[in-house]
């Protein structure tokens, strides 16, 4: 079966996607799934079964990227997470028509809070807890942002949390709409996440960034709010760029306009409490 | 016309790009998925430009374009700051080195140099020189890649190069050649084909003389054994003959190549470039090569072996045939650079190491 995704900004079609993933992708990208079946992809995945044997004795898939083939083969039940980490993969290797940065993107308002943070430091759970608590979240991965006009961009897709994240998430917002748990990949047990319908998606706009936080969760502890510089801020937002050694002068200039409109802080927390008013008071 | 990119159609675009006027969407959508897994986006922008055929381009494919221009554009940006760095590193121990393949290109801007992507650097120093090289390049923070025992001395014994080197810090790669065409293939190119009559460059850089570049470009492709990027290789080989033709007779490589022993690889490339571009340079060079080859059977396999191996190698163009013509090019560039005596032990250690991998897992001979 050959099935579209539609992000908005990206049109991904997945060859010979297995129907055993069909019911996740409908709940995660409602409308999203099958859009304009007319128009052109802009990257192609195949997904492959390994060998005759593996159809039969423990199944393995593994996800082409037309001739590539970035990842090693998973378990079946490991599919979800690994296309969306193909979906990354894709716009990571490929998009230098925008500035990426690692970080998810939190709006309200039309105003962006974008939070660079490495992996395991909670911008996902952030940015989930966030965007089913009235915020909008443009990407719970990356920072899409316009080389020209300097402003983020929003894609449709679900959020993905990881391990601990899943459980906290499902307590604190039981009516959200999470996929089955994909048990053991090689970053632990992870859950993706409905954060809006295609429908709410399409009403958003392109958004300019007022602040730039960085978060770290921690355990039993009060929130704790640093200010940064921009200097600092803008060494940071470096360091957790994708393309930006690619992308030269446009580069330079776009970091510079994000930099020129933000506040920097780091924050560590342990509850979403606090933070709630700390947040909507940047984007006053 | 039909929806479908055909491996004509394909190949024409090169020769007609106007044809690229009727595209739909569609046909643009596998372009693009074609010329991207061949690593030739970036290349196929610059195509365009110099056929002011980009403003015909619709916005779906432009976008591709202009994202595989500024990464290439980069490349290139970064081969001159690697180069000038390795050309420092290198003077320490008063070694000269000849910059190949595609720093060349983006040293002396070959036509072929734009929207290049590049895996690699290569050198060329004299064999003499191997070990001081070794040593200055390790002591600016290159790391040679750890091979398995018998990797390491295959290289050492019977290749043209040392293994790669890598930089943890820069990114790069760097292959160190003493020759272009390893001595196990019985040809030996005398070094002052290589180290005399460079072309040296306003900033003191070498590379070989635009000649030994394409004569080098095309021993490159018809010694290979992996065809499936190949197009941009036989592409590569084309521009470099049109900035050759400006300004000297193509005779003279031809008489090079004779020199060196590499007559059918010369056919090769002219009969190849005249089939898929267009050109007329089998007429041009005809006296001069065709009295020392059987040109019936070169003509022959050059029309249904090496052209169906040079289709890049996609799902969207592949035919049965094309993926055969790959295999056979496969075993004939193991043959070439592998005598039978070299290379029978030398697939009964890999594939009797690939089985014991299989076992014990694939880290079972690192150290």
């Amino acid at each position: 079966m050959n099935t579209i995704l539609d992000l908005g900004i990206y049109r991904f079609a997945i060859e010979h996607c297995p129907s055993f993933i069909s019911p996740s992708l409908a709940a995660l990208y409602d409308n999203s799934l099958g859009l304009f079946p007319e128009k052109p992809i802009d990257y192609h995945l195949t997904i492959k079964n390994t060998s005759l044997i593996r159809r039969f004795i423990k199944p393995q898939v593994c996800i082409y990227i037309d001739n590539q083939r970035p990842f090693h083969p998973v378990k079946k039940s490991l599919l979800l997470p690994s296309l969306e980490w193909a979906l990354n993969w894709c716009i990571a290797s490929f998009d230098f028509n925008h500035l990426l940065i690692h970080s998810s993107v939190i709006v309200k308002n039309g105003k962006a809070i974008i939070c660079p943070a490495q992996p395991g430091s909670g911008k996902s759970t952030l940015a989930t807890y966030f965007g089913l608590r009235g915020w909008r979240v443009y990407s719970d991965e990356m920072a899409i942002i316009n080389l020209h006009s300097h402003l983020v961009r929003p894609m449709h897709r679900p959020s993905s949390l990881k391990n601990k994240s899943i459980d906290v998430i499902k307590h604190l917002v039981p009516e959200a709409v999470i996929s089955p748990v994909a048990k053991g990949t090689h970053k632990g047990d992870i859950a993706h996440v409905k954060l809006m319908s295609r429908l709410q998606y399409d009403e958003l706009v392109d958004a300019e960034v007022v602040a730039v936080v960085f978060p770290k969760y921690r355990s039993n502890q009060k929130l704790n709010i640093n200010t940064l510089s921009q200097t600092a801020g803008f060494s940071r937002l470096v360091h957790h760029a994708f393309n930006y050694n690619v992308l030269g002068i446009e580069g330079f200039q776009t970091l510079k306009s994000v930099v020129d409109n933000s506040q920097f802080f780091d924050i560590s927390y342990s509850s979403y409490d606090g933070l709630s008013d700390f947040l909507d008071g940047l984007i006053d | 016309m039909k929806d479908t990119l055909t491996q004509s159609l394909f190949v024409d675009i090169f020769s007609t790009p106007h044809l690229l006027e009727q595209f739909n969407l569609k046909q643009w959508e596998q372009l693009l998925r074609i010329l991207r897994g061949a690593d030739m986006l970036g290349s196929f922008y610059y195509f365009l430009d110099k056929n002011a055929q980009l403003s015909n381009v619709p916005d779906f494919a432009i976008a591709h374009l202009r994202s595989a221009k500024r990464y290439s554009d980069r490349q290139v940006q970064q081969i001159s700051a690697e180069t000038d760095i390795l050309q420092q590193t290198l003077q320490t121990v008063d070694c000269r080195p000849i910059f190949l393949k595609g720093a060349a290109y983006v040293l002396n801007k070959s036509s072929n140099h734009l929207g290049r992507v590049m895996t690699d650097i290569d050198i060329l120093v004299p064999k003499a020189d191997l070990e001081s090289v070794e040593n200055a390049l390790k002591l600016d923070g290159w790391i040679e890649k750890v091979l398995d025992d018998y990797d390491q001395q295959y290289y050492r014994k019977w290749a043209h190069e040392l293994p790669p080197f890598t930089h943890p810090e820069r990114g790069a790669t760097l292959d160190v050649h003493h020759t272009i065409i390893p001595p196990i293939s019985g040809i030996t190119v005398p070094e002052s084909f290589l180290f005399n009559e460079n072309i040296v460059l306003e900033d003191g850089k070498e590379t070989l003389s635009e000649s030994m570049v394409i004569l080098h470009c095309l021993v490159h492709l018809f010694y290979n054994e992996d065809y499936e990027k190949s197009f941009r290789d036989i592409l590569d080989i084309h521009l470099l003959l049109l900035d050759y033709e400006r300004n000297e007779d193509i005779s003279q490589i031809c008489v090079l190549a004779r020199n060196l022993g590499f007559n059918k690889e010369f056919y090769y490339a002219c009969s190849i470039t005249d089939q898929l571009f267009r050109t007329q340079r089998v007429a041009a060079v005809n006296s001069c090569i065709t009295p020392f080859i059987d040109t019936r059977l070169t003509n022959f396999f050059i029309r249904n072996i090496i052209l169906a191996a040079l289709i890049p190698s996609h799902d969207l163009l592949d035919k049965r045939w094309n993926k055969l013509a790959r295999y056979i090019m496969f075993l004939r560039g193991h043959f070439l650079k592998m005598p039978l005596g070299v290379l029978v032990p030398h697939f009964w250690v890999k594939s009797r190491r690939a089985l014991v991998m299989l076992v014990m897992g694939p880290h079972h001979y690192e150290k």
